[in-house]
This record gives structure tokens, sequence and C-alpha cells, in this order.
């Protein structure tokens, strides 16, 4: 088996070899009697065989043989030779997939066609300029093309190639999304089809109105449809336009959301491919995109990637702009779903920046077509104007004319420069357009953007409040208890006094008294002191940098957070820590944003403790939930640690913490943006957060705020 | 003479008791103790022998173990000693869980002394 294989192998190099040596001797001799022919027609026609026999293996050299074949031709003055030269440069530069220029001796060929008035080759050749103004998705001006050519093969009541024509204008208006003019011209063009017993048209035409069905939602009838086609196709052996059709079923399933359908299809497209096209690595790199995207629908990771894997590798040696944006975004998705939102980011800027390259490289495309496109008939100009030079010297015709030829000469030129220039300054102005359209687009972006990011960061505000509120309302009862019974004691202890007989009594009586009421104003203070809290944590503005007491924030903050978990998880306790360090001072902060901070750190810790006790509930352990809070000074930067022994974090989702919309927490319980709040606002005081976590064991994070003093 | 444990992580609770219930403290009928922190009440609870303390009175909120812990403790190691639960947290999760646990009363604060001691002369 395996020699046999080699054996083929070694047969097909050396077939390769020798068709190669055969197409370089035909050349060579080509060549040489090019060099032997004595008149331009000659010369001509043995250049644009030797440009048609390089195509496949040097479309530059082809093009060049092409080009001095048209000047032979154009010195012979015989338009249908001329218009053969065009349309052999027209069919190298489409192998090249050079529109700009293919459309160029398109439009050449059809002028000449206009010219000698032959009907049939002008509707032919209109239909070859709409099919390359299609390609350069010039949809208006090719649908203009198609019109006039299938007003031409009406009159020549030539039923087949209306039905290619219809069909062709049918498939425009379904990218136009124009359906009801799609579906006219496509039906249309099956009937001609049916009526001239074309089974394979029939058979194309069920794929193109299955695309538009698609196009228009309507799955099940594009799904019919396909399958009508298709069946058709496999009696006819038409492989090829099977392939096409089942790949358009296989884009239907998905969009219908029939993922394991679309994921059937495109299989066996890739082992029709694989039969019949088996050296279109192109095909089987968008193929392996696709089959990669219907996986991230199905859920199946693993799969994806590996699909996605292939085909990006395939970008890696023939780079492939749309291919590479498909396949960042299906990357995109992939991530997305997996959740993991760093990498979904990654992707979602890479497949950002390709959009962008897209974009430059359309443009810079079309400058350069525009260039050459000068080039092209600044260089016809010259030959014409070299050979009306040969011409005048043969002639002998006097000085005058001669000036007057070189007058004209550059007047004309003077008008092509103007004409190139002035279509150079309108392809300026369009792209000019298009870029502020762009910067438009990105500006609503933006602006979206920014209002959406102050909506999440209210509702985060909101949602900590709501957290913070039940806490709150419980804490402030306690100093109420105290203030409440001490006044009522106090006005007692004023009725006892006035009824005391004995001194020592009434002083007893009185420093109760001066002692309760600085009690009343102790926990008064308390009190204010919590409101005070709710306040500053919901008001919205005034964010006004101002000197602030870190040891008081972090004590506010730890008692709330604390208050609020034990308000929400009557069952929660834990040992509570302080270590605030006295040295610090005072630092220009906005407080309600780091008091923020804070509070979702804190509050973090507390539930990482809580979390833990739940789940070593009843394995009869003996873990003590601890949360500790220190500061200190540490070069010239405050350090607030907050310390957990809770459940840590494991170092696979360390990166992701501060990712927005990320928690570990049930859906409901958190909203994702604590963390990444913190980060933002941290990072706005100049200051950084590190983390230290041992997965199960505790966690460490450490904020650094500069004191701003040098 | 009732004696009477108070739990409670705020201090201040000792002059408000002393001073709420002087009269009483006077007349000797009643005798109160503080504890802190629930593990040093169930400390104390642990070596009063032979054991004549008849009511505590615990807050549940606390650093540490939780009042409701030290009522399950209490109610394993010594059932006939009762407890009343104050808590500023008066809603009806904290109550179940306190009469569920053997809570044999259940006070929410600001603590109205007259409801207070209506009640302890009940149990």
């Amino acid at each position: 088996m395996m020699k046999s294989l080699r054996c083929f192998l070694l047969v097909v190099v050396h077939f390769a070899v020798v068709v190669a040596a055969v197409a370089q001797h035909d050349h060579t001799l080509l060549m040489a009697k090019v060099e032997k022919a004595v008149d331009d027609t000659s010369k001509g026609r043995l250049l644009q065989e030797a440009a048609l026999q390089v195509l496949d293996s040097d479309p530059v050299l082809s093009a060049d043989y092409a080009k001095k074949a048209l000047s032979h031709m154009e010195k012979t003055g015989d338009p249908a030779s001329i218009a053969g030269s065009h349309s052999v440069l027209r069919k190298i530069y489409l192998t090249g997939s050079n529109t700009a220029m293919a459309l160029y001796h398109a439009e050449k060929m059809l002028d000449f066609f206009k010219e000698s008035g032959n009907k049939n080759m002008v509707a032919k050749a209109s239909f070859q300029v709409g099919t390359i103004q299609f390609q350069r998705a010039d949809y208006s001006a090719a649908l203009k093309s198609y019109l006039e050519s299938l007003r031409l093969y009406e009159k020549l009541e030539d039923k087949f190639q209306q039905g290619i024509v219809s069909n062709a204008i049918g498939t425009i208006y379904t990218e136009l999304n124009d359906f009801r003019n799609a579906h006219d011209f496509l039906t249309r063009s099956q009937q001609l089809a049916r009526d001239i017993n074309d089974s394979i048209g029939i058979a194309i035409l069920y794929t193109d109105l299955g695309i538009l069905y698609s196009h228009q939602q309507k799955h099940e009838e594009a799904i019919a449809s396909f399958r009508k086609g298709m069946q058709m196709m496999e009696v006819l052996h038409d492989t090829s336009n099977l392939i096409n059709a089942m790949n358009n079923l296989g884009v239907t399933y998905k969009k219908a959301g029939l993922y394991r359908q679309a994921l059937d299809s495109y299989q066996e497209c890739y082992r029709l491919m694989q039969q019949v096209y088996p050296a279109d690595s192109t095909g089987f790199a968008k193929m392996n995109s696709n089959i990669g995207t219907v996986y991230i629908s199905l859920k199946d990771y693993p799969m994806a990637e590996q699909y996605l894997h292939k085909a990006m590798e395939f970008t890696r040696t023939h780079p492939n702009v749309a291919l590479a944006g498909e396949l960042y975004n299906a990357y995109y998705e992939l991530h997305k779903s997996k959740g993991d939102y760093k990498k979904a980011l990654e992707y979602q800027l890479l497949n950002r920046a390709m959009a962008d390259s897209m974009f430059n490289l359309q443009k810079s495309t079309l400058i350069n077509e525009l260039q050459v496109k000068y080039d092209a008939e600044k260089k016809d100009h010259e030959i014409s104007k070299l050979s009306q030079q040969n011409k005048i010297k043969e002639a002998e015709v006097g000085k005058q004319r001669i000036v007057k030829n070189a007058f004209i000469a550059g007047f004309i030129m003077i008008l092509l420069l103007a004409i190139v220039m002035f279509s150079r300054f309108k392809v300026k102005q369009k792209i000019q357009q298009q870029l502020e359209q762009k910067n438009n687009d990105l500006q609503l972006a933006l602006e979206n953007l920014k209002a959406a990011q102050t909506q999440l960061i209210q509702s985060e505000k909101m949602a900590s409040l709501g957290q913070l509120t039940a806490g709150i309302a419980h804490e402030i009862k306690n100093p109420l208890n105290f203030i409440n019974n001490f006044a009522d004691i106090s006005g007692e202890l004023i009725g006892e006094y006035s009824e005391a007989k004995t001194g020592p009594e009434k002083s007893a009586l009185m420093n109760d008294l001066s002692q309760n009421l600085r009690k009343i104003s102790e926990h008064g203070k308390r009190a204010d002191s919590i409101v005070k809290g709710m306040l500053s944590h919901s008001r919205m503005h005034a964010a006004e940098k101002s000197p602030t007491d870190i040891n008081r924030l972090c004590e506010e903050f730890f008692s709330l957070a604390y208050h609020s978990m034990r308000a929400n998880f009557p069952e929660f306790n834990c040992d509570l820590k302080k270590d605030l360090s006295q040295d610090i001072p005072k630092i220009h902060v906005i407080e309600q944003d780091i008091s923020r901070v804070l509070l979702n750190i804190v509050s973090n810790a507390f539930y990482a403790v809580k979390e833990k006790a739940r789940k070593l509930n009843g394995e009869g352990s003996s873990y003590k939930p601890e949360v500790r809070i220190s500061t200190g000074m540490h070069a010239r930067e405050i350090t607030v640690s907050i310390y957990d022994n809770g459940m840590g974090i494991p170092e696979g989702i360390r990166e992701k913490i501060y990712n927005p919309f990320f928690t570990t927490k049930p859906t409901g319980e958190g909203t994702g943006l604590g963390l990444s709040l913190s980060f933002d606002i941290i990072k706005a005081h100049g200051g950084t957060i590190t983390l230290e976590s041992r997965a199960g064991e505790f966690t460490i994070f450490t904020i650094l705020l500069p004191t701003g003093e040098i | 003479m009732k004696k009477i444990l108070i739990v409670d992580d705020e201090q201040d609770v000792e002059p408000l008791f002393r001073q709420r219930f002087r009269k009483e403290l006077r007349e000797g009928d009643f005798t109160f103790y503080f504890s802190f922190s629930a593990e040093e009440a169930f400390q104390f609870i642990s070596n009063l022998s032979p054991f004549d303390i008849v009511l505590v009175l615990s807050d549940i909120n606390m650093p540490g173990m939780s009042g409701l812990e030290l009522l399950k403790k209490i109610k394993a190691d010594f059932p006939e000693l009762k407890v009343m639960m104050v808590t500023a947290y008066g809603d009806e999760k904290n109550h179940t869980e306190a009469i569920r646990s053997g809570a044999n009363d259940f006070i929410t604060k600001p603590i109205d002394f007259n409801h207070l001691k209506e009640r302890m002369l009940k149990l």
C-alpha cells in the first residue's frame, strides 16, 4: 500500500517536471518565432499564445507578453485583433484577481463589439463586464450591464443565455436584499431552463432560490429548495454544484439553529471537496472554519478549537484577510462561550484590527489600481504617439504638422492627465467620505459604549447599595438601643435626684446622669457615621479628592461589610482582626471611590470565608473563619492589606478576576463588576492592587496608594 | 435571687442593664453577669458548678462565635438553662432559627425594658 502510493507520487512528480519542461521548451520556441515573425499581426498572435501558455506558471510574464501583443495589434490598426488582445488580457487579470484591470479590458472589448454592431458579442461582453463588476461588489453597475445583456439576448431569442443572465440578476437582487425582484428573476430563469430542458440550470436555480429564502429567514423553504437541487445534481453527477449547494445548506441549517444537521452537511461537503478539488486548500480552510463555528454552537469546544486551529494554520502560510477576520471572530465567540473573557477580548481586538487593515488594504488597492490604470493609459498613449511619429516620418510631412501633432498630443496628454487627476480626486473624495462615515460610526459606537458603561457603573452602585442597606438598617438599631434607653433612664434619674436626700446619693445619680449623656452622644455619633457611610456610597457626583484618613475608611467599611454579611446570612460569623498603623498620613483621594474598593474587597473576603465554612460544614472541621485588615507604609505608599483564610483564588482564574462581569458567585449574587471597578479606581489614583492566594487556603489583596509626598 | 448572664459584644450593655434594673439590683432580686463574647460566656457557664444561672440573655451578632451557636451549645450541654435572644436583626429568618435552636424567647433591639422585664418574669 505504502509502496504503491510512493510510486504514484514519484510518477506524479515526474509527470509535473516533464510538463514544465515541455512548456518551457514550447515557450522558448514561440519566443524565437516571435523574433522571426515579420508583421505585427503574427508577432501579436504568437505573443498571445505565449501569454496563455505561461499564465499558470508565471502570471506576471503572461501579462507582459499580452501587453506586448496588444501594442503589436494596435500598430496593425485592426479592431478585431485589438479586441482579441483585450480579451486575452481580461482573462489573465481575472486569473490574477486583478478585477480593476480585467474590467478595463472587458470594457474595451465591449466598446469594440458595440462599434462593430455584433449584438450577440455585445450581449456576451456586457455579461462579462457585469460579472467583473459583481465581483467588485459594484452591484448597481453590474445590474446595469446584466440588464443590457438580458435585453439583447431577449431580442436574439437566446433562451439559454437569458436564463443565465436572469440567474445572475436574481443573485444580485438577493445580495441587495430586494427579495421580490430576486424571486422574480430567479423563477423566470428556472422557467427558461425548464423550457429548454436544461437540467443543470434547473438544479442550480434551486440552490440560488434556496440562498434567497435563506436571506429571507425562510429556513424551511430554503432547505427544501437546496435538497431538490441536490437530488438533481446527484443524478446528473454534477459534483461541483452539489458542493456549493451542500455548503449553503450547512449555512442555512446553522442559521436555523440545527447545528447537528449543519455539521453533517459541512462534513459531507468536505468529503466531496476531497474527491473533486483535492488541491483547493483555501476551500478546505474555509470549510474547517465553518465546521469549527458549528462546534462552538454545539458547545463542543475542544473540537471547535481543533478545526479553527487547522484553518488558522492555513492563514499563517496563505495570508487571507477575510478568512482571518472570520476566524478571529470565531475565536472570540469560542472564548466568550467558554467564559474566558480576556481571550475573547483579545480576539475581538484582533478582529477589529483586521477590519481596519482590510479597510486600509481596500483603500491602497484602489489607489494602486488607479495608478496602474493611469500608467497603462499613458503607455497606450505613448505607443500611439510613437507610431504616429513613425508614420509622419515615412510620409515626410512638414515640420509644421509635427509641431501641430505634438501640440495635439500634448494637449491630449494634459486632458488625459486632467481626467485622471479628476477621477483620482473623486476617489480621494470618496475615500475621505468613507473615512468620515467610519469616524462617525466609531464616534457613535464610543458614545453608546460610554452610556452603557455609566449605566453599568450605576447598576453596580445600586447593587452594592442594596446589599448594604439591609446591614445598615439593622446596624443603626444598636446605637439606637443605647440612645433610647439611656435617655429614658436619665429622665428617671432626674426624678430620683430631686427626691434624693443625702449628698453621696445625689452625687452618684449625678455621675450616672453625666455618663448617660456621654453615652447618648457617643451612640448618636455612631448612628450618624453609619448613615454618612451609606450616603457617601450612593452619592453619584461630587467626585472630588480630599485629604482622607484611610484608617477611618478601613474601620467604617470593614464593619459595614461585616454587618451587611450578618444581615444577609445570620449564621455567618468570623474573627475580625484590625491592625491599623497609626503612622500613615492622610492622603488625597476620592473618598467614596476608595470606600467602594474597600467595601468590595472586604465583602469578597467575607464571602470567601463564608463559602469555605459552608463547604466544610458537617465535616466536623475545626475551621475558624478569619478576616484581617491592616494598613502600613511601604516606601512612599500606603498599603492596605485584606487577608482572609477562605476559599482562595485558583491559579487559573487569577488573571480574570478584574475582568468586567467575571464572577464566581451564583447568578444574581454578584454583578462581576466589583473588582473591575476597584481596579479602575485604584489605577485612577495612581495606585496598584496585587493579589496573593493559595487555592483553598487564603487570599491577600494588597492595595498600594501613593501618598503624593516626595 | 435570680442570676442572669448577659452576652453582648457591646460593652455599654453593662451600664445600661445596671441602670435599668437598678431597683431590682438594689433589692437583690437579680444578679447580673456580663460576657462580651459567646466564647467567654460558654466558658463562664461551663465553669459554674453547681450550676446556678437561671437565664442567659444573648445577642446574636457578635464577632467569633455567634449567639445562635452559643444557644445551640447551651441547649446541648445544659438543656434546662433558659436562653433569651436579643438582636437588632428581628427578621423572620433569625427568629425561626433561634426558636428552632431551642431559644425560650426572642426580643429585638432597641430593647423595651418594661417588655423585657415582663418576659423575664414569665420564664
